[in-house]
């Protein structure tokens, strides 16, 4: 694996060093998401909406409404953090956010 | 400017209608799209994170779970109120979106006409313009699959208000209003405050207002149209247009001033037909505007 990784041309760092950076993406599948939401304290329904850990409520994306998972696009932090895999509100997030 | 002043000089100014790396080069990576032997190899596998630490295109590959550390750190800064989001955080991103946030977010920092606006804009309207000059973008490169695409996202987004923005945007009707405003923005002494105030509700005011002006589609019924030119005609507006795109579009905006014809005359409007005042991206663009005489004579 790590040999393959390394044909391929990825940087290998260790992750202390990687955490020193200030803005970093992690790419991974929604699967993958759901794990590390769920680490943090956020769950899925039975209806696949997102539900917070603050308010054991379901989460709202920037536009306003409910989030399921299979609409996820991104989760980003800071408030209205759920991003729905539609440019638009990526675009809104970083109209609010980007100077 | 007024409002008939915006769009009757919109009117003549359709210009503008119109995670992986390919190891040989790095920097020119089409993550998860490669299929070369080794690549297959590494996505064979279901666990795999990529890692992109700012400013780098080259990811990191972490195999298994994230660390306990960054889980902290995630959930430090996802709790955190004062964050600035803009400049420090950790994202996490789907692997299928990566790619379509990539290419936005380079395109959203481009240099562009509508940068001396920009401060004055609220978010919404901020985001639909660029989203809008992406679309201009997409069409000058032919990429028609992703225009559809990303009209979708922005009728889903920001409804009926964001379409038509953006439909107003790519007609041209939006090229005096940005002109203006950038003019009188380098003005000193000038209250930005008020003048941020006042575009937007310019800009609200022009999209409500915009029901006068046609954008034939895919699925308009040509009755239906036609009814709502004529029911507008009896107001009576001052100026209406339509606009089509495209061989079937055009062809249906043609049906449609035939069955106005006799109101239009009824009515008292004068017709100016453009075929074709650009080519976009290979798609004839028609255009017709209607003018009612007794108002503008």
């Amino acid at each position: 694996m790590e040999e393959l990784a390394k044909k391929a041309g990825f940087i290998h760092k260790d992750w202390d060093t990687i955490l020193k950076n200030k803005k970093i993406d992690i790419v991974m599948n929604n699967e993958q998401i759901v794990a590390v939401l769920k680490k943090i304290g956020h769950s899925i329904d039975e209806d696949g909406y997102i539900i917070s850990s603050r308010n054991e409520k379901r989460v709202l994306s920037n536009d306003g409404n409910e989030i399921k998972l299979n609409e996820l696009g991104a989760v980003i932090p800071g408030t209205k953090n759920f991003i729905k895999n539609n440019i638009a509100s990526f675009s809104q997030f970083l109209a609010e956010h980007e100077q | 400017m007024s409002l008939p002043e915006l769009v009757l000089s919109g009117a003549g100014i359709l210009k503008k209608i119109g995670g992986l790396i390919r190891p040989k080069k790095r920097g020119d990576q089409r993550a998860l799209s490669d299929s070369s032997i080794t690549q297959r190899s590494i996505f064979g596998k279901n666990e795999i994170t990529l890692v992109y630490p700012q400013g780098q295109k080259v990811p990191f590959l972490a195999r298994d779970e994230l660390p306990k550390e960054v889980i902290a750190k995630i959930k430090e800064q996802y709790s955190k109120k004062n964050l600035d989001v803009g400049k420090e955080g950790i994202r996490l991103i789907t692997n299928a979106f990566k790619e379509d946030i990539n290419r936005y977010q380079k395109e959203y920092s481009k240099p562009s006409t509508i940068d001396d606006i920009i401060p004055l804009l609220d978010h919404k309207y901020k985001s639909i313009l660029k989203l809008s000059l992406y679309v201009e973008r997409l069409l000058r490169d032919e990429n028609h699959e992703r225009v559809k695409e990303v009209k979708r996202d922005i009728s889903r987004h920001y409804g009926k208000e964001g379409t038509t923005l953006c439909r107003l945007y790519s007609a041209g009707y939006l090229d005096k209003f940005i002109e203006y405003f950038s003019a009188q923005i380098s003005k000193k002494n000038i209250d930005k405050r008020a003048l941020s105030k006042f575009v937007n509700k310019e800009l609200s005011e022009f999209i409500e207002e915009s029901k006068f002006l046609f954008f034939i589609q895919q699925g308009d019924n040509i009755i239906h149209v036609a009814h709502k030119i004529v029911n507008q005609m009896e107001d009576p507006r001052p100026f209406m247009a339509i606009h089509a795109s495209g061989y079937w579009n055009i062809k249906k905006a043609k049906k449609i001033l035939k069955i106005i014809e006799e109101d239009i005359e009824k009515y008292e409007y004068r017709i100016k037909e453009i075929n074709n005042p650009v080519k976009c991206s290979g798609s004839p663009i028609y255009y017709i505007s209607l003018v009612n005489k007794k108002v503008a004579p």
